[in-house]
């Protein structure tokens, strides 16, 4: 929650929201309402409740998200631990991988997975789960690990000295300092698994279907728009309404401050520590790497033939130009948002400002894609087939994830700074540039590589939007699988494996420029 | 706050250069198409230089995406002709009122059979036409000298147990083309019997194409575990074609008793607004020049008789005798129930 802001330096709130506010209208909620208004009837909004097929799929995609998000925070609470608290080499190199999922096309990874154990392989609910712990361990390692790093570690000490066993100690004193994360985090990965799409269809199969797949097959296979809309209708609802439960969790106030990792002085200790952090590198590894070797395997020995297409560095090159644009938007709407959130002191506000900027997750990639499509296709709105369209639907898929990064930080700077400076004499823009600029350029970072990787990787809404020529990787990779021939098989897998590398170079540029900047704050 | 204020300007100027930008433009046409329409490079340029019309190709997803975009932006559509809606979809999209009317003088060169399905309205042209086929893995049959399946009868015997990969008819062209032959075959009464069969006998159902061929099955770049697929008559010159390293035989074959025959048409998009300049180009599609580049690069018939097949494609593509077929009326009538019912023998 708001740490106590006695003195309001920056009054003009509703200004910062102003320009999100307008493009989560024209971009988000606009084309949402014009895909629902044109197909949507009361005959099919009912039909979940009478027929026993949608009932079925309806409590399957439910079971399984919850399943997904307990296995996921039982993995990803001890990763985000060893990864946050405990200071060891590669330390960057294995939270920029533990990254590396979360983008990757779902297919490629349901590819990869298949590769590892071609024999065992099994579809069902089980590999569904797996897969989806292994896309959704990021989410938990920096929300839960963002906020881990802060805690003082005088209240373990404190405890542990009053006798308390680790156990006790976490579950006493962490536990209370990082539930509201814990909860945020498990709502996102909640929220991406009950959405599910592509890793539903490649290792679940046909048998479980999920709400995604059920909506995609309605709008696309059967023609049943009204249907599907029904379907995104009801998705809307039930992500709202974990939104709604989840949200409001009050944040115990802790002071910001640079705390650098800790070494554990026990030997016994480190080495458990080390190789933990080991196994979760591999373990994120292991599927790139299975699918790196076999980019490069043909039946005469190793070759680099399916890197070298031109196709492939053409739509990378037009995937950094995209991504750059839909990252330079995103941070300029996200920080707006987040610090319309951070700044005001109403609560009903700041509730008003979060449950808008989260709209894009909450909608499905479907129904805005055909909402672009359908929105922007008349008049002084006739956009369709813009390349900066592709742009800004990534904008709006990131925006949720620069707002739930940079919100949170700015709460936490800590009024007495921004008092003193203006004591001191200092203009508010003085102190904004100086206290409050200072303390977001670490989030800005890292919500800036979050966008451009979620850009990087996105596939849902874009690959319905009209395309003039210029394909992004991560679509580049759908139309070479859809296609028979070893060659471009094996090129999609060179594709995705660049996806994946790049990925990996912007988290750790990230996590460098990060690490610098503290270095240097704490000369 | 300035900084807020510019910076939006700044947008919204960005913004509204864009969209001036995408003004209409008299000489060009825009040609919707599936995500695997992927022709030679500079095929369009001969039609340029005699019509002086320029053609920008626009990809858009499946054919299912195709279709379902069509209808819903019908009258004001994404472009100015569409390839590749195929005879599962003809029904539905003339429904959703997608097409205006127009058929190509060129049906003269084409087989009858093909261009009665686009009766009785004549809003669209044959271009294409292919096979989906059970196809097998060769060495996998020949290791074990297991003689390989010879018809939809075959693959319910014992000897084939779990075998067998499909594609869900409810979400899968190819899939559902399978299923079409199955009831082709079989009849009204028979084919439920028979797919009661081919699940005692381990049929592995998944939900695309990519899926089957690309995952479960063992004959291509995966390393799936079943040696037989549903899949397209002409897979295996794709195999050779795109093989690495080069190989002179495909690793697969079809079983060409098993095809069903798709016939897949152009026609010209109601609501575009070059439609004299839009039918010259569905002449284009339908005539030798275009027609002799479809079976090396989309892997599929040309419908036109003029053009000659190339060898790697009349030796390894399956021509199927007597592939089975069935009215693109009757195909949309049924769809729904057919796929239900598949769903409650094969699924649950």
């Amino acid at each position: 929650m708001t740490a106590p802001h006695r003195v309001r330096i920056f009054k003009n709130t509703p200004w910062l929201f102003a320009p999100s506010c307008i493009f989560l209208s024209v971009f988000v909620i606009w084309p949402t309402l014009v895909v629902l208004s044109k197909s949507i009837d009361q005959d099919s909004l009912f039909r979940i409740v009478s027929d026993p097929q949608l009932r079925q799929m309806l409590w399957f995609t439910t079971w399984q998200a919850f399943l997904s998000t307990v296995g996921t925070l039982a993995i990803g609470i001890p990763a985000a631990l060893v990864l946050s608290r405990y200071s060891f080499r590669s330390r960057q190199l294995i939270r920029a991988l533990t990254f590396v999922p979360f983008v990757l096309p779902t297919i490629v990874v349901g590819i990869a997975f298949s590769l590892l154990s071609p024999a065992s392989y099994q579809s069902g609910p089980i590999p569904l789960i797996v897969a989806h712990i292994y896309l959704n361990i990021a989410v938990v390692v920096r929300v839960v690990g963002n906020r881990w790093e802060k805690l003082p570690t005088a209240f373990n000490d404190n405890a542990a000295v009053l006798g308390a066993t680790p156990f006790t100690n976490f579950r006493t004193v962490t536990f209370p300092l990082l539930r509201s994360s814990i909860i945020g985090a498990g709502s996102i990965v909640f929220i991406f698994c009950f959405s599910t799409y592509g890793a539903a269809r490649v290792l679940t199969g046909p048998r479980f279907p999920t709400i995604e797949t059920e909506i995609y097959r309605y709008a696309f296979f059967l023609g049943n728009m009204p249907q599907a809309s029904a379907l995104v209708v009801w998705q809307l609802f039930a992500i709202m309404l974990v939104l709604a439960l989840t949200y409001g969790q009050k944040d115990i106030y802790l002071a910001q401050r640079n705390l650098m990792p800790l070494v554990s002085e026990r030997k016994l200790k480190r080495i458990v520590f080390s190789g933990a952090a080991a196994l979760i590198g591999v373990g994120t590894l292991l599927p790139i790497v299975v699918l790196f070797i076999h980019s490069l395997r043909s039946s005469q020995g190793f070759t680099f033939s399916h890197w070298a297409t031109s196709d492939m560095w053409t739509s990378f090159l037009a995937s950094l130009g995209i991504a750059l644009f839909a990252t330079v938007m995103a941070l300029f709407f996200g920080a707006g948002s987040a610090l319309a959130i951070a700044y005001s002191t109403q609560a009903r506000y700041q509730k008003f400002v979060q449950a808008l900027t989260s709209l894009p997750i909450v909608i499905s990639a479907v129904a805005l894609g055909l909402g672009y499509l359908l929105a922007f296709r008349s008049g002084p709105m006739n956009w369709r087939g813009s390349l900066w369209l592709l742009a800004v639907v990534h904008c709006a898929v990131a925006l949720p994830f620069v707002v739930r990064i940079i919100a949170p930080a700015a709460r936490e700077i800590q009024p007495e700074l921004r008092e003193n400076a203006l004591l001191l004499g200092a203009s508010p823009w003085e102190v904004w540039k100086s206290i409050d600029l200072a303390f977001l350029l670490r989030p800005l970072a890292i919500a800036a590589s979050f966008a451009f990787t979620i850009s990087l990787g996105e596939f849902g809404a874009s690959s319905l939007l009209t395309r003039h020529g210029h394909e992004t990787l991560a679509m580049r990779i759908g139309q070479l699988l859809s296609r028979p021939g070893e060659q471009l098989q094996k090129q999609a897998t060179a594709s995705a494996c660049l996806l994946a590398f790049s990925c990996i170079a912007i988290a750790l540029i990230v996590e460098y420029l990060v690490q610098f900047n503290r270095r240097k704050g704490t000369q | 706050m300035k900084k807020y204020i510019v910076t939006l300007f700044c947008v919204a100027a960005v913004f509204s250069g864009c969209a001036g930008s995408n003004e209409q433009e008299t000489k060009k046409l825009t040609l919707l198409a599936y995500d695997s329409f992927i022709p030679s490079e500079g095929i369009f340029d001969e039609f340029t230089k005699e019509t002086g019309i320029t053609v920008e190709v626009v990809l858009g997803g499946d054919t299912g995406q195709l279709i379902s975009k069509a209808i819903l932006t019908s009258g004001n559509p994404e472009g100015d002709v569409l390839w590749g809606v195929d005879n599962t979809f003809l029904t539905r999209a003339i429904k959703g009122e997608v097409f205006s009317s127009y058929t190509s003088p060129l049906t003269k060169n084409m087989a009858a059979e093909v261009v009665e399905m686009t009766q009785p309205e004549g809003l669209v042209t044959p271009v294409d036409t292919g096979d989906v086929c059970i196809n097998y893995d060769k060495e996998w049959f020949s290791q074990r000298n297991v003689a390989p399946p010879q018809s939809l009868e075959d693959l319910a015997l014992p000897a084939y147990k779990d075998l067998l990969v499909v594609q869900n008819p409810a979400s899968s062209s190819p899939g559902l083309a399978f299923l079409l032959s199955t009831i082709a075959s079989f009849g009204e009464d028979g084919w439920q019997n028979y797919w009661k069969k081919l699940r005692t006998n381990g049929v592995k159902v998944v939900d695309g194409w990519t899926e089957a061929y690309t995952i479960e099955f063992s004959g291509s770049s995966g390393k799936g575990t079943r040696p037989l697929v549903v899949s397209y008559a002409s897979s295996p010159p794709a195999e050779v074609v795109y093989s690495d390293p080069p190989v002179s035989e495909p690793p697969t074959a079809v079983i060409d008793t098993t095809c069903f025959h798709q016939v897949e048409f152009a026609g010209i998009l109601r609501g575009s607004k070059n439609e004299d300049a839009a039918k010259l180009l569905v002449d284009y599609l339908a005539d030798t020049t275009f027609q002799s580049d479809l079976p090396l690069t989309l892997f599929v018939n040309p419908v036109n008789k003029n053009v000659a097949l190339p060898d790697v494609f009349t030796s390894f593509a399956a021509q199927p005798e007597k592939p089975y077929t069935m009215d693109p009326a009757a195909i949309e009538k049924n769809r729904v129930t057919w796929v239900d019912t598949w769903s409650s023998i094969a699924l649950r």
